[in-house]
């Protein structure tokens, strides 16, 4: 899947009459007419566009029933890439693995159009958003290797790795932020050395299923006793080796920090990295599914290239700080994740 | 079933922009309050809220068991949009994410035992006022103006959509109608007074609309600049404003007894 520069939206995400009629006729809705746009799953309500301004979004009552609807993002709208990974997510929830049913068309599209825009409906998931609590980071990391474990595939899905992606991010950073060239020369110089030695490691020969691509803290629901209710928005999901959502997993849970109340990240990320927090998702993880040697040994290569990539989103969105001074954490940060003494030796 | 039946719901309307609807609102809220009632107050005006502002509240509304916490501040509970983006952000929302919010921020706001809401709404006659009038059994509305021309052409707009809504207007605010002088109290008045104000309230068949002064006063402009919302909001110490808000009151309570 190509990595792509995110558009000018003209239309500031909005959802009009338009749309909801459209939407409550090809799902054959009862009647509906609005759509709620206040998110009441953490501590303070807040917009659902100020959580997530990728794409269009908004909750729906129709008749008794909640439902969400999300316009997939600019980045992974190609329609043969939105059917494998509605395929997909269909397969992983009718293998147990908790994850939102998608509503299906009256046609029995797990996927509408309108106009150049798709669209996925889902049921509503009443659940509370991420707040850090330790057995919220368990059942998240339980409920990964659940949905590596599911053995679900897909012939039509894209099937990127870790160290393509990075490479595609750095690429787009280039392209879109000229004054990040600096920053992109040390990423670069950063990727180059682990992806020689996860092809050592023998990377390429890793067995693959299905992968969310984006698990992180944000696009999991969890319940009032801290168990993961849905895991939600697998627009990035892929066939590839699993140790994609166990790198991103790890740094999302474990590493880096984020800016209140949105999905972006803190400006200034924390240093040194909690190895005990990220031992103790990996443990969790492991009780599950655990890692082979050779999964194991690629790793911490696999930590460095997604922490690439998604230091490159950071730098896409304006996150991140990107003063020489804090260059150097970022280095040190890498060294830590990618290093001799990093969480993937064998114990 | 409208939302909140048990709540006493009055409107404050205007026909134009700038005419001091949130301002009255935010001193009409805090009147409510002083006299003991149990009230609310709900920004409407979802793309441009003012509320946080008057109120200089910045904090965003906590959520318990699913509900939102409105804000209080001078005893008055607060809901805003203002509460939930800052400045930054455009609230560019179209026709059912608007209902929608408003929706939310009426029923999904623990309004608890509130007697009285009063709602602030967005200039015009527009599509939220019709949503209002779905979403809420509307006891009231006070109608904001000024003297100009251009405000009261639009005032008349909006007092035949609240008629045709069948929403009473016990009175009409002329705001910024004089300057009192500070110094002996004499009245200067920014907008020549061309008698369309009363003639409004006659088309209107308001036998029943008072029209109350309201004058420009400097303390009440910085109130609202500092976000005090208590008593120089409510008029403060000059006894214009403080007339000139009871008498929204009196006429408003007058209005409620009647009905009822």
């Amino acid at each position: 899947m190509p990595v792509r520069e995110k558009p000018t939206f003209k239309d500031f995400l909005n959802l009009d009459d338009r749309v909801l009629g459209l939407v409550v006729d090809r799902y054959a809705l009862p009647e509906a007419d609005c759509f709620l746009p206040i998110l009441l799953d953490g501590d303070r309500c807040t917009l659902l566009d100020v959580r997530s301004d990728t794409s269009k979004k908004a909750v729906l009552e129709a008749g008794d029933r909640r439902y969400f609807l999300k316009q997939v993002p600019w980045y992974c709208d190609d329609p043969r890439q939105i059917s494998a990974s509605t395929r997909i997510q269909e397969a992983l929830r009718l293998a147990g693995v908790p994850v939102a049913r998608l509503v299906p068309t009256r046609d029995g599209d797990l996927w509408t159009s309108f106009g150049d825009e798709h669209f996925v409906l889902f049921d509503h998931v009443s659940g509370l958003r991420y707040r850090a609590h330790p057995e919220q980071v368990r059942s998240a990391a339980l409920v990964l290797a659940r949905l590596h474990t599911a053995a679900v595939t897909d012939a039509d899905a894209p099937r990127e790795t870790v160290f393509t992606l990075a490479a595609d991010h750095i690429a787009l950073l280039r392209k879109v932020v000229p004054d990040a060239a600096d920053a992109a020369a040390v990423l670069e110089e950063l990727l180059a050395p682990v992806e020689r030695q996860a092809a050592a490691a023998g990377f390429a020969a890793l067995p693959t299923t299905a992968v969310h691509g984006d698990f992180n803290p944000w696009n999991l629901l969890f319940t009032e006793d801290h168990r993961v209710a849905a895991v939600v928005d697998f627009d990035n999901c892929d066939v590839q080796s699993r140790l994609h959502d166990v790198a991103e997993a790890l740094l999302t849970f474990c590493v880096l920090g984020y800016a209140e109340d949105s999905t972006n990240f803190a400006a200034h990320q924390r240093s040194p990295v909690d190895r005990a927090a990220v031992r103790r998702f990996l443990d969790a993880y492991e009780e599950v599914a655990p890692l082979s040697p050779a999964e194991r040994e690629c790793l911490p290569h696999a930590l460095g290239a997604v922490w690439v990539e998604l230091t490159c989103l950071g730098l896409l969105r304006d996150d991140l700080d990107t003063s020489p001074a804090y260059l150097d954490t970022w280095v040190r940060t890498f060294a830590l994740l990618t290093g001799a003494t990093a969480v993937g030796e064998p114990r | 079933m409208t939302a909140l039946p048990a709540v006493r719901v009055v409107l404050v309307c205007g026909g134009k922009g700038g005419v001091g609807k949130s301002t009255v609102a935010a001193n009409l809220a805090t009147a409510f309050a002083a006299r003991g009632v149990r009230t609310g107050l709900l920004d409407a005006d979802l793309q441009g809220p003012s509320l946080p502002v008057l109120f200089g509240v910045r904090e965003r509304p906590a959520v318990r068991h699913g509900r939102i916490r409105p804000v209080v501040r001078g005893g008055v509970r607060l809901m805003s949009t203002g509460l939930l983006a800052d400045a930054s952000r455009a609230l560019a929302w179209k026709g059912p994410v608007l209902r929608g919010a408003l929706r939310q921020m009426v029923r999904d706001v623990d309004w608890g035992d509130v007697e009285t809401l009063v709602v602030d709404t967005p200039p015009g006659t527009g599509e939220i006022h019709m949503a209002l009038a779905d979403l809420l059994d509307v006891a009231a509305a006070v109608v904001v103006t000024t003297r100009q021309r251009m405000a009261l052409e639009d005032t008349r707009r909006c007092l035949a959509m609240l008629t045709r809504l069948g929403i009473a207007v016990p009175a009409v605010v002329e705001n910024m109608a004089y300057f009192p002088c500070p110094c002996c109290g004499a009245r200067t008045e920014p907008f020549p007074d061309s008698g369309l104000a009363g003639a409004l309230l006659d088309e209107t068949g308001g036998a029943g609309t008072r029209l109350v002064e309201l004058p420009l006063l400097p303390a009440m402009a910085s109130g609202a600049e500092r976000g005090t919302p208590s008593a120089p909001l409510a008029g403060g110490a000059d006894p214009a404003a403080r007339a000139a808000f009871a008498a929204l009151l009196d006429a408003l309570d007058g209005a409620h007894r009647t009905a009822s």
